[in-house]
């Protein structure tokens, strides 16, 4: 049976400034192929790079991610080490005001520190020793 | 036991100049951004995501970003023209956002107004605007509907200059 197809926030919002040109639009292009002059060509390229660099520098600058990330970073993220660690920060650290300061100051150095680690196999080494040495202190 | 101490200590100003970086590069960008207040502290609920609903209508598009400030969300759209100026299109674009984030995450609310944001030689500006009501968004669907079965004969623009730039000037007359 033919399914009736979404219609886009773009083409409703064409609408409202020229029925006729969507009109034309439709009986005269490809659903997909818009007619476009160069001028108009030449915008739409700028504004979907400037709309690139917005959506990298916006979820750069906001995005919270709640994991462990140097843990995640030198072990993978199903590990037993990375899930004791945050077992250790779910149950003792998160019941008094300074592992809450420490998670803190954490989550906002730690990402930085899990890129490097990533790119680098001998801080990965050097993360993985110091991470196990922590491990058996904690359990 | 000195060369933990030292360790410790080393990875403590490490971590917190790498931390001192990335916190004067978001000041930098939040400066240049020139972001509405509320938006400084909210989170980024989705950035250049695809969504739909099929109730009340079909609907579907990429709003650029969603805000979330606590249980309320805000959309946000990125325009790069010359003028500073909101069209009714930017309007009637994010409001249809609007609509399918309503059917889609009924545990938010969706704040009735949004942000255009324009990008251009001038820098970065945020206009505040009203969104249009729900039934406003169905009336045009109906309305597009209408002209799709070709029930109804096309309006054409109010607004001459658009005519002078439209690729269709010389096939408009007789439509």
């Amino acid at each position: 049976m033919f399914k009736k197809k979404h219609t886009s926030a773009t083409e409703l919002a064409d609408l409202s400034v020229c029925e006729t040109k969507v009109v034309l639009d439709r009986k005269l292009t490809n659903r997909f192929i818009k007619k476009h002059s160069e001028k108009q060509k030449k915008s739409i390229r700028i504004g979907n790079k400037k709309h690139e660099q917005h959506h990298k520098n916006v979820t750069r600058h906001y995005k919270e991610d709640k994991r462990c990330f140097i843990a995640t970073a030198t072990f993978g993220n199903e590990h037993p080490i990375t899930a004791s660690f945050r077992l250790f920060r779910d149950e003792k650290l998160e019941k008094s005001k300074a592992g809450k300061i420490f998670i803190k100051i954490y989550y906002a150095t730690s990402p930085a520190l899990a890129t490097i680690i990533d790119k680098s196999p001998s801080i990965k080494k050097i993360s993985q020793y110091a991470l196990i040495f922590i491990h058996k202190k904690i359990t | 036991m000195k060369i933990i101490a030292i360790t410790i200590i080393f990875i403590t100003l490490f971590s917190y100049c790498v931390w001192y970086i990335l916190k004067s590069n978001k000041r930098e960008w939040l400066k240049k951004e020139n972001l509405p207040k509320e938006l400084i502290k909210a989170k980024l609920f989705m950035s250049e995501k695809y969504i739909s609903c099929t109730s009340p209508r079909r609907l579907c598009g990429f709003p650029d970003q969603v805000f979330a400030v606590s249980k309320d969300l805000i959309i946000v759209d990125t325009k790069s023209r010359d003028s500073n100026i909101v069209y009714k299109k930017d309007i009637v674009q994010i409001s249809v956002y609007a609509v399918i984030l309503r059917k889609k995450y009924k545990r938010k609310r969706v704040r009735d107004y949004g942000y255009i944001r324009i990008d251009n030689y001038r820098g970065i500006s945020y206009k505040k605007v009203e969104l249009l009501s729900e039934d406003e968004i169905i009336n045009l669907y109906d309305r597009n509907e209408q002209l799709k079965k070709f029930n109804s004969t096309a309006n054409k623009t109010n607004i001459k200059p658009l005519c002078k730039t439209c690729v269709y000037q010389k096939k408009c007359f007789p439509y």
